[in-house]
């Protein structure tokens, strides 16, 4: 045995003092023969790599997990994963504090009493939770009222998403509801302007130049990886030519960082910056004739084949955005908006990116529109470097489900939160609408809610309404791996495997346009605690429910679920195996000329290359197919400026008033990529990252430029009370210049009441502040129209923010200061 | 010998952090808790030092600037050193041995880009975490500086792996976990001594730049950053 | 196969992981005065730290015989340390290599049938580490034996030779790496080792 030098030195001390106490020469001993090393010494083992497929996103990216002794110790990359590209978020960094997470759940777990704390819940076996949830779900069923079953879920592109779902429509309900929104806007602006039913795909990499009205794509886009790799590729210089990127919007969030312009807009004006462009564009005689004339409908007014007569974009724009009056809306220069015009229209292939800032922020459908128009005047729809539509990854049909029988007869009812076109909605999904309908108990009351991945006493746009819906629910199964704060609510939680754990299958991400399907393979051999697949436990209540339900699904485990549908794929006769960039480049080429060379002859080759290489995709884009992207009555694109035309008298009346108003502020939400969709904060990693642009770490805060915060007599680092008409939170201040004077920035996915010992109780929620309110044209929650009121306030007195008087005290030199008192650049 | 260093794009860098936390899992450094991050003491190996322009002007813009070790090669951290526990290792970089390290941390204030930490706490895990610790680094304890090793470790398994494969050390054999994980590629990695390596040829650029230059550190970490729109590299 | 004899007084240790008392919080490092007067009794301390106090004896799930294996029946190391040439770990045998041979009994000793019945039942083998470094020290077997062509004994003594799970084969400090590393002409620097 040694001594160390620092204990020696240490002893030296100990020695003399030693003597003086009178310690005894043996305690003296056993200090020094304990070896001070580190407190931890990880065991080697045998090195392997193995392949997974992270799903702490909807992105899905292909990971590779490096395993010593079995046990994953770090998660990187796929490098022949399509989406991933052998790289990796934060997010997907930090994954395995998801898998080893001490607040991880252990088990079934059955609540036994009040709500909202982990100690009301006593562990359960498998056994006896599905008896009593299947038990359960019989009688419903034979009491004839499926339908009062719901299923609130997360939208992730996995198997497990697609087992709830068949369960619950073979189970015999209509009510599928989901719960992040983020692709929603864009989504229905696509199916109103090209009848697709799809998220838009920005061709990034090919494109030269970018204009983005407010979008948060680099922060949390469908796959933030992807995402994060097309800009590295727009940025590059293999080509010689480097894109330029504009960002437009009234808060410089981190994408806008990322662009070469930040062009600040009055809260809420982006739309209207969008349709400024637009004019000049026409007046100048500067958008892409033959695309209108051969196209697009909806540009001149009067009749356009297969809809009415109304309002044509160019008279709209005439009309209502004129150079001057776009300039005292948005607050940015003439100059300006004619020289983003024209560089536009300069650039050899231009991008508008609609405002999408994160899985739970859709951004508003005017705006979304406004992206589309301008991006059809452009002439980039379905081009190279332009929108593209998302192709379907070819996954077989699951056995048709009965036309007759309490299955059919309970799907027919109408959906709680009326959603869909059905229910003469634009939204797929209302989730607060069904919170209504649970409290109000109509069209019929609520029996049973499966909450999936989801929480919406968190995450939903009506916190405090859910809370008080779950109540009024008789029965609440949360399948989730945390005490989130819903599933403290639930009446069971049902921890579900974590992807390191589990089978799995992903299907392409919101954003996309290839069609992929990742294969996983649980990487662990047994799950850390007693938890399993949503997939497993949606399969087990189908046949614990028995009939009709348990023959809805191809296959009675995850695994041969999983071949079924690759077997599907193999029947499609496209696409291959991932495989490297060569592979890729090849693949691309056969099919262009018309041929298809998989690498595999059988079902059974493309399996053992999807499991061993990570799965399939095609990496083959057809450009301009017109028959596919563009599907309107017309065959057309569609401007659609009518609807445009009425939200814009409507929110121009809105922003006069408001802007007249000095007292209240525009509310700006953000996610912050480390916690977006609602989840990160749990995993102690991530709340130190939430945005490296100013110092605050493991709370919230607020935005607000100096101006106003002089105004309210508000300092940087104090504390201030928002309120709005839905409620109010207390967070730090940020004096900043990175949020126009008019609005107010606080960032979405803190303020948890659940979710283990780091995310519990951290900075607050802003969607308590939003109200009943609702985006005029997509009916969709009001994400960025809320107003709130500014008030000096108190710090809380414990908890994590109540350190304000440490700031910084023991950090030396921070970056800041560095900054300031050097120069950076030589 | 080779004089390994990165390069860094920050017109490519979107400051997601990817880089921070792969850092963080690859070298087994502690989750921090909201008060030791309050007090400055969490630690992280490579950190986004905001960069803000023209404040209150017309363009104002941010930059995020991703500071690791910049492995000078007239380090001033280790001249300062009464130990000898921060020397220059054979490949260049500027080695940490936490087990010679007293904790006095001349070396933190001496570092010109405050890249060095202090472990102001004893590394906790809480159970069952420790489970995915990396047998390649040491869990520092309490009373130490640590700081970026440029993944030396990476570097050793790679010299390895070439030996054994009976090839030289080629470029991408050796990535630290931070350059692997950046989602942009906004990070390159490589040998300064080899004239045609992506590291080389990009440190040729006019955009680049290095950090505190005139302080005669000559660091191995260079910037790239944009010209006017246009520009080339 | 290098089958020098065992040595068991090198005076040097490798100790097993578990004899290793629990880490103990020690004072931020002092840097101080009184250096002197503490000087003399600390270097005592210091002499005392390289006597080995003795380890618990180590148990092995199998009385496993290497000479029996090694030296008798010719079996190479990587048979059962699959990975000293590939990776940083050697690698210990996991019950199915066991079974490669051993599903049934290949002699008559009463160990071995026990050894049988346990793979039958589909028992696991939890090896003890007789060879371990201290956590701030990293060793690849890889490294010393592909690229540095190092035979097994040079370091595991005389542990082909032992015909029962010995307690300790031999010690190993840090002069023994630094001396070979010396005469090998490989470099010495702290982060070689230290990281």
């Amino acid at each position: 045995m040694k001594i160390e030098r620092r204990r020696f030195v240490g002893l030296m001390l100990g020695a003399t003092s030693g003597a003086a106490v009178g310690l005894s020469a043996g305690h003296l001993l056993s200090k020094t023969f304990a070896t001070a090393d580190s407190p931890y010494d990880p065991p080697g083992g045998i090195e392997e790599f193995r392949l997974s497929v992270c799903s702490l996103c909807p992105g899905g990216c292909g990971v590779r997990v490096r395993c010593i002794a079995g046990r994953p110790v770090k998660v990187d990359g796929n490098p022949r994963h399509p989406v991933s590209g052998g790289r990796l978020c934060p997010k997907g960094q930090a994954s395995l504090q998801s898998l080893y997470h001490p607040d991880r759940i252990p088990g079934p777990m059955r609540r036994k009493g009040e709500r909202g704390s982990l100690a009301s819940f006593e562990k359960k076996t498998w056994e006896e939770a599905f008896v009593e949830i299947g038990g359960r779900l019989r009688s419903i069923r034979e009491q004839g009222k499926p339908e009062s079953a719901v299923l609130l879920r997360a939208g992730a592109m996995s198997l497990g998403s697609r087992a709830g779902s068949r369960f619950l429509s073979a189970f015999g309900s209509p009510n599928d509801v989901r719960l992040d929104r983020g692709d929603e806007a864009a989504s229905i602006a696509l199916r109103l302007t090209q009848g697709v039913k799809s998220a838009p795909v920005y061709d990034l990499p090919s494109t030269d130049y970018v204009l983005s009205l407010g979008s948060g794509f680099l922060e949390a886009s469908g796959s933030p990886v992807a995402s994060a790799r097309a800009f590295g590729e727009f940025r590059q210089v293999r080509t010689g030519r480097r894109g330029k990127f504009v960002q437009v919007e009234s808060r410089l969030s981190l994408t806008g960082a990322a662009a070469d312009e930040w062009i600040a807009v009055h809260p809420g004006t982006e739309g209207i910056f969008a349709l400024g462009i637009a004019s000049v564009l026409v007046n100048e005689d500067l958008y892409d004739r033959d695309f209108i004339a051969e196209h697009a409908a909806g540009f001149e007014s009067g009749p356009t084949p297969g809809s009415k007569p109304g309002l044509g974009l160019r008279a709209l724009l005439e009309r209502d955005f004129g150079l001057e009056r776009v300039a005292a809306e948005t607050g940015v220069s003439v100059n300006v908006i004619l020289r983003v015009a024209r560089e536009l229209h300069a650039a050899r292939a231009s991008l508008v990116v609609g405002p999408r800032r994160g899985p739970l922020l859709p951004g508003s459908l005017f705006d979304h529109l406004a992206a589309q128009a301008l991006n059809a005047l452009v002439g980039n729809i379905d081009g190279e470097g332009g929108l593209l539509v998302a192709e379907e990854t070819p996954i077989p049909a699951w056995p048709e489900l009965s036309a007759k029988g309490p299955g059919a007869e309970g799907r027919k009812h109408s959906r709680l939160d009326g959603a869909g076109q059905n229910g003469g909605k634009l939204v797929d999904s209302d989730p607060e609408d069904l919170a209504g309908a649970i409290l109000s108990k109509k069209p019929y009351p609520v029996e049973f809610l499966i909450l999936h991945d989801a929480d919406p006493l968190h995450s939903s746009a009506a916190p405090a309404r859910f809370a008080k819906a779950i109540e009024g629910v008789p029965f609440t199964v949360s399948i989730s791996a945390f005490p989130s704060d819903s599933a403290l609510h639930a009446d069971w939680i049902l921890p579900e495997a974590h992807f390191l754990e589990r089978w799995d299958l992903h299907t392409t991400p919101p954003g996309l346009s290839f069609p992929l399907a990742s294969v996983s393979k649980p990487v662990l051999e047994h799950p850390l605690v007693d938890a399993r697949s949503s997939a497993e436990i949606f399969l087990e209540l189908a046949k614990r429910v028995g009939g009709e339900v348990a023959s809805a699904f191809p296959a009675s485990d995850p695994p041969s679920l999983i071949r079924h549908d690759m077997d599907g794929i193999f029947a499609a006769q496209r696409g291959a195996v991932m495989g490297t960039a060569f592979d890729e480049a090849w693949v691309r080429m056969m099919e262009g000329a018309g041929w298809w060379a998989p690498g595999y002859r059988t079902a059974e080759e493309l399996w053992k290359g999807a499991l061993e290489f990570g799965g399939w995709w095609d990496p083959f884009y057809d450009h301009e197919e017109w028959a596919r992207v563009l599907r309107t009555p017309s065959g057309k694109f569609e401007f659609k400026a009518d609807l445009l035309d009425g939200i814009a008298k409507e929110r121009a009346q809105k922003l006069t008033a408001e802007n007249g108003n000095a007292t209240e502020l525009s509310l700006v939400l953000f996610e912050p990529l480390s916690v977006a969709g609602g989840f990160g904060a749990e995993l102690p990693f991530l709340p130190a990252l939430l945005d490296p642009g100013h110092e605050e770490r493991w709370e919230s805060w607020a935005e607000i430029h100096p101006e106003t915060a002089k105004i309210h007599g508000l300092r940087d680092k104090g504390w201030v009370r928002i309120s709005s008409a839905g409620g109010s939170i207390v967070v730090r201040v940020v004096v900043t210049w990175r949020v126009v004077p008019e609005a107010v920035a606080i960032p979405a996915g803190l303020g948890k009441r659940g979710g283990g010992r780091w995310a519990r109780d951290m900075g607050a929620n802003p969607f308590k502040l939003l109200g009943a309110a609702r985006d005029p044209l997509s009916g969709l929650p009001d994400f960025q129209g809320t107003r709130v009121r500014l008030e000096k306030a108190q710090g809380p007195e414990t908890g994590p923010g109540a350190m304000a008087a440490w700031h910084g005290s023991d950090s030396g030199l921070s970056g800041l200061e560095l900054q300031n008192t050097r120069n950076f650049r030589s | 010998m080779a004089r390994w260093g990165m390069v860094i794009d920050l017109d490519r860098c979107t400051a997601c952090q990817a880089c921070v936390v792969a850092c963080q899992v690859e070298n087994n450094i502690p989750p921090a808790s909201a008060r030791t991050a309050e007090r400055g003491r969490a630690i992280a190996w490579i950190r986004l030092v905001p960069f803000g322009k023209g404040e209150g002007g017309e363009h104002p813009s941010l930059r995020l600037i991703p500071v690791p070790c910049m492995h000078c090669e007239h380090p001033p951290c280790t001249k300062v050193c009464p130990v000898h526990a921060t020397q220059v290792g054979d490949d260049g970089l500027v080695g940490q041995v936490y087990a010679r390290c007293i904790g006095c941390r001349y070396c933190t204030t001496a570092c010109p880009y405050t890249v060095r930490q202090f472990n102001w706490d004893r590394p906790a895990f809480p159970e069952p975490m420790e489970a995915g610790l990396s047998p390649d680094v040491s869990v520092r304890p309490r009373g130490v500086v640590e700081k970026c090793s440029f993944c030396h470790h990476r570097l050793q398994n790679a010299k390895d792996a070439a030996r054994a494969a009976g090839r030289p050390i080629r470029e991408g054999d050796y990535l630290p976990a931070c350059v692997e994980s950046c989602p942009p590629g906004a990070m390159a990695f490589g040998d300064f001594d080899d004239p045609r390596s992506t590291v080389s040829r990009l440190a040729e650029s006019h955009r680049a730049f290095k950090l505190l230059e005139e302080l005669g550190t000559h660091p191995k970490v260079i910037y790239l950053s944009k010209g006017e729109w246009g520009g080339e590299s | 196969m290098d089958t020098e004899p065992f040595r068991e007084d090198e005076g040097i240790e490798a100790q097993p992981p578990e004899a290793r008392s629990e880490p103990q919080s020690r004072p931020v490092g002092i840097f101080l005065i009184g250096f002197l007067g503490v000087c003399v009794p600390s270097l005592a301390l210091t002499a005392l730290g390289i006597i080995h106090f003795g380890s618990r004896s180590v148990r092995q799930p199998v009385e496993f015989n290497h000479r029996k294996h090694v030296t008798e029946l010719g079996i190479s190391c990587d048979t059962c340390h699959s990975s000293y040439q590939t990776q940083t770990f050697s690698g210990l045998p996991k019950a199915e290599d066991c079974a490669a041979c051993h599903a049934e009994a290949q002699g008559s000793s009463d160990k071995e049938r026990a050894l049988v019945e346990k793979l039958k039942r589909g028992g696991t083998l939890e090896w003890k580490r007789l060879f371990a470094q201290p956590p701030h020290v990293f060793y690849s077997h890889r490294r010393h034996v592909v690229a540095g062509k190092i035979a097994c004994a040079t370091c595991h003594g005389g542990i082909a030779d032992t015909t029962s799970p010995p307690r300790q084969v031999r010690k190993l400090a840090m002069q023994d790496c630094i001396g070979c590393h010396l005469k090998s002409k490989v470099s010495v620097a702290c982060t070689t080792c230290h990281r």
